[in-house]
């Protein structure tokens, strides 16, 4: 008697979860996580602080920010992937980044099925721009000064296997350019190396590489997104020079653990788009030389899943191995 | 004069009192973030960032900029009390800091140490005020190759740090070298002995490091001895220096003041380089080098200088190019940009209250961590009369959250253990590891600097001497080699004869 | 131990154990670096610069052990195995206990392991004393500096 009974309760306390899963739509009901994967001061950090205290007002729960750097991004990765799925622990990072590991290092978690994307977040173009001793002003004429100079021509970029790394050899490749590509580490680096003439050519995000534009301290050529820069009026898009990897830039986003029900997906999808209403977030978000912007978490999925095909193309035609 | 207009100008904005109570905050948070080994300056500043978002851009910089230079004080003070460089910079204080602090006199090493700071970064800021573009423009002519000559020149001033046997000291520096490859090549990417951690991809964590070897080692070392051994013994005599000291000392302070100044600006090695060039420095002018390392006070003197200095003038290449010299001064440029000032030449022209009420707040934090801590010293001294075994448990758990608090991560709990291990280790056979550290902080960018050179000049060495500014590094280097290894030949020799008197 | 003090007794331990030390280190990034590739001095791999080094360190252990055995005799003073093991599994400890157990169960286990590794241990302090110090951690660390550290066992 006693064995059935306490089998029955075993029973009873095991359809618990799934009868309050049924009764009741889930919403998030502790403090959130958001993991940041790299060093605090980086953009994707910066991002994180400006959204976690709205989105703890429209949430009714603590956000907080948590930095655990290390392995290119993966090792916060990782933790969220293999977190509780209840929308407590999120993700927010470059998911450029993201899609490029998969082909690079040997991941203890797969970006496509461990991860349940939430939202897009904010897009910051990359400039192309050379040196102010080049003497070149437009595109064209870099590409016929290079081809001209081949294996003379500095290009500078932020690390091997980043996202501004894999287009330049994209260019270099399609556009036949025999470019000498250099490896920094880390994009100021990088910035000065064509500041101070070591290299004649950078790739780099908007944000960090605007002012030295802006200063003449490098010759803004071209940049990536669907418009020119309101503070560059007169630098062509990378579609309107008809060059590869226009959307190519940093592309910041929110995922969760796979397997967060639905509706908790909804409930932070929604706040998103909240809080990039809000006047004060958007202007934090501007002045750190991004633009929002956010959509479903369909579109983060599908925009995944491309890049993740895309740039395993790229390393495997470059023949990068880490 | 400009100079005394812009000077004013910066004054009369840095006098505002919510100015005046900002940098207050900022260097009082600093000093105790530097106390704490582990806490460092870049955790608290990327903590305190959100709250600047509703602050005037000027206020939220002097306040940010007060938490790194109130850090470099507070760095010190650790590194003195218990033995534990909370920062790079703290690692040189240790050395004859903390043995002054053993002889009873910790007041007097930390006194030295705020008017050495304080004198620096009085000089500095002037500095800054005064020859920040030409200056910058001078950093920013520097390639690959001068970095790698300058690293070079880092690597053999170390050497020279090292007391004991120079052989011993340069296979300390190559070890330390050996260790900081750990990690992600830059330029191929390969992974190199990370043993299959990924929380080894990015080269082993600072914070553990310096953690393990010097604040694990010296507790494990200390476990050993009987227990009468406080940190200190006696009664603190003597809590501020005497006049006769301060005469003495007022060289090194002059001397690590100009270094640091000059070392601050180059980015990459600047904010390790300067107190351990001060120290070897200090030591190859004195005419008792056998003091340095047994509590010589003219050891913290130079080097605290040297580092205030030098976290001074780190903001000359932040403020006049927006290129940061080290971690922090990357995450000051995120800060001015949430602001929406792109930083670059154009900052002095258009935000001159800002540009100038930032420089002039710094002279007024530094005054205020001077009385801020002078009298806190009696304080801080005062937790050594605590019997060790009541201290060491707290050191263990400042150590372990400092860790942990580096990447928030307890992988680097771990490593501090393994590294508190060695550190151990080099104290029973009696081995400084602090050219180690150097070579540690300072190998992977001369690896970097040299193949990137080689790469570029498609494989010519003779890049390092075509260029002016290399080759004449690459010289100076040479010099100090050349007076390396005259005395360690003597020393040798010595050693023979001693011997064979056996 | 005496039988090593006397006059004319050769060989330095602290020199042996340097030297031993620089031999094991020097073969670990050998073999650990084994796969990578070379390059020459003018065209250097990713693993020119560990293997080069790890082999001056190497060749340095052995000159280092085989000279030792010649210098003025030095010994090595005695590890205490009892301090050193408790030290380091209070460390272990915390680090085990932080992600479940949060920051004050973790803080009382380190206080009370090392408080053991001392050689006078009182009664009144070892249960007071990880007290003090798990609430000065919680509230310097956790709440006054908020590091993301979880105060109470996760799972309560």
């Amino acid at each position: 008697m006693k064995k059935i009974l306490s089998a029955l309760l075993v029973l009873l306390l095991a359809l618990v979860p799934f009868g309050a899963a049924t009764l009741a739509e889930e919403t998030i009901d502790s403090t959130v996580t958001i993991v940041v994967p790299f060093a605090a001061g980086g953009t994707s950090d910066i991002l994180a602080r400006i959204l976690s205290p709205h989105l703890s007002e429209i949430l009714g729960q603590d956000v907080i920010v948590e930095n655990k750097p290390g392995a290119g991004g993966n090792l916060g990765a990782d933790v969220v992937a293999h977190a509780n799925p209840n929308g407590t622990t999120l993700l927010l990072m470059d998911v450029g980044t993201l899609a490029i590991s998969p082909s690079l290092y040997e991941l203890t978690y797969d970006p496509q099925t461990d991860l349940a994307p939430v939202s897009m977040l904010a897009f910051t173009p990359y400039i192309l721009a050379v040196s102010p001793n080049l003497p070149v002003t437009t595109f064209e004429e870099l590409v016929a000064y290079s081809q001209e100079n081949p294996g003379k021509v500095n290009v500078a970029h932020s690390g091997v296997g980043a996202g501004n790394h894999l287009t330049e050899l994209v260019l270099n490749e399609e556009l036949g350019l025999d470019w000498k590509i250099v490896a920094y580490s880390g994009g100021s680096e990088a910035i000065r190396a064509v500041v101070s003439g070591e290299c004649d050519v950078i790739l780099n995000g908007a944000a960090a590489t605007l002012p030295y534009v802006v200063q003449d301290q490098l010759k803004g050529l071209a940049v990536t997104g669907g418009s020119r820069l309101a503070d560059l009026p007169d630098m062509p898009t990378f579609a309107e020079l008809g060059l590869p990897e226009s959307e190519g830039g940093s592309w910041q986003g929110l995922l969760a653990t796979a397997g967060t029900p639905e509706s908790i997906i909804t409930q932070l999808n929604e706040a998103i788009a909240q809080v990039v209403e809000i006047e004060e977030v958007r202007d934090n978000i501007l002045n750190l030389g991004a633009e929002v912007s956010t959509g479903t978490p369909e579109d983060l999925d599908a925009w995944i899943d491309e890049n993740v095909t895309r740039w395993a193309e790229v390393i495997e035609a470059n023949n990068i191995s880490l | 004069m400009d100079f005394l207009q812009n000077l004013s100008l910066g004054f009369s904005v840095a006098f505002s009192p919510i100015n005046l109570l900002y940098c207050f905050f900022g260097a009082l948070v600093g000093t105790l973030v530097g106390v704490l080994p582990g806490i460092s300056p870049l955790n608290t500043v990327a903590m305190l960032l959100p709250f600047t978002f509703g602050m005037e851009p000027t206020s939220a910089l002097i306040m940010l900029a007060g938490i790194f230079y109130g850090a470099q004080y507070g760095g010190s003070t650790s590194a003195i009390l218990v033995n534990v460089p909370g920062e790079t910079s703290a690692v040189v204080t240790c050395l004859d800091g903390h043995q002054l602090a053993k002889q009873g006199k910790a007041g007097k090493a930390l006194g030295i140490s705020a008017i050495a700071s304080f004198i620096a970064g009085t000089f500095a800021t002037l500095l800054v005020a005064a020859i920040s573009t030409p200056l910058a423009r001078l950093a920013l002519s520097f390639n690959s190759p001068e970095y790698f000559s300058l690293m070079l020149m880092g690597l053999v001033a170390a050497v020279i740090l090292g007391g004991g046997s120079t052989a011993k000291s340069i296979l300390m520096v190559l070890l330390g070298v050996l260790f900081g490859l750990v990690g992600i090549d830059v330029s191929s990417g390969a992974a190199r002995m990370t043993f299959g951690f990924p929380e080894l991809a990015e080269g082993m964590d600072f914070v553990p490091v310096v953690v393990g070897l010097f604040g694990v080692g010296e507790v494990l070392f200390n476990l050993e001895k009987k227990q009468d051994r406080n940190v200190m013994k006696g009664k603190i005599k003597g809590l501020l220096p005497t006049r006769k000291e301060f005469k003495e000392c007022t060289p090194s302070i002059i001397r690590g003041t100009l270094l640091g100044s000059i070392m601050g600006v180059l980015p990459g090695g600047g904010a390790a380089l300067p107190p351990f060039a001060s120290y070897a420095l200090e030591k190859k002018l004195s005419k008792h080098p056998e003091r340095f390392g047994q509590g010589e006070l003219k050891g913290v003197a130079g080097p605290e200088a040297a580092n205030n200095a030098g976290a001074q003038t780190s903001f000359i290449p932040l403020l006049t190019m927006g290129i940061p010299s080290n971690s922090l001064m990357a995450l000051m440029i995120g800060a001015m940009m949430i602001h929406g000032i792109q930083p670059g030449p154009l900052v002095i022209q258009n935000q001159p209250n800002m540009y100038w009420g930032l420089v002039a707040s710094m002279w007024i934090g530094n005054l205020m961590l001077v009385i801020i801590n002078l009298p806190m010293v009696r304080m801080w001294a005062s937790l050594l009369k605590l019997p060790y075994r009541m201290l060491f448990p707290a050191i263990i758990m400042f150590c372990c959250v400092g860790a942990f608090a580096s990447a928030n991560n307890t992988f680097n709990i771990w490593l501090m253990i393994i590294w508190g291990l060695v550190g151990f280790f080099f104290k029973k056979i009696g081995i400084s590891a602090a050219p180690m550290i150097l070579g540690y902080v300072l190998g992977p960018m001369l690896e970097e600097n040299f193949r990137r050179a080689m790469f570029i000049s498609d494989g010519s060495l003779l890049v390092f001497v075509q260029r002016p500014i290399s080759a004449v590094l690459l010289g100076v280097t040479l010099v100090l080699l050349v007076i390396l290894l005259i005395p360690s030949v003597k020393k040798v020799r010595d050693a023979a004869t001693k011997d064979e008197d056996d | 131990m005496n039988e090593n003090i006397g006059k004319g007794k050769r060989g330095s331990w602290p020199d042996t154990a340097f030297g031993i030390f620089l031999i094991i280190v020097s073969a670990v990034a050998l073999i650990e670096t084994r796969n990578l590739k070379m390059g020459t001095t003018m065209d250097m791999g990713p693993g020119f610069m560990p293997r080069v080094l790890a082999s001056i360190l190497g060749v340095a252990g052995v000159v280092t052990v085989v000279k030792s055995a010649f210098k003025p005799h030095a010994k090595i003073e005695r590890v205490k195995l009892r301090s050193l093991i408790l030290v380091c599994a209070s460390f272990a400890a915390f680090a085990l206990l932080l992600p479940t157990f949060g920051v004050v169960v973790a803080t009382v286990v380190l206080a009370v392991l090392s408080m053991l590794a001392g050689e006078e241990v009182k009664k009144k302090e070892l249960i007071i004393y990880p007290i003090v110090l798990a609430a000065f951690t919680t509230l310097a660390f956790v709440i006054g500096l908020k590091l993301p550290m979880s105060i109470w066992p996760t799972f309560l």
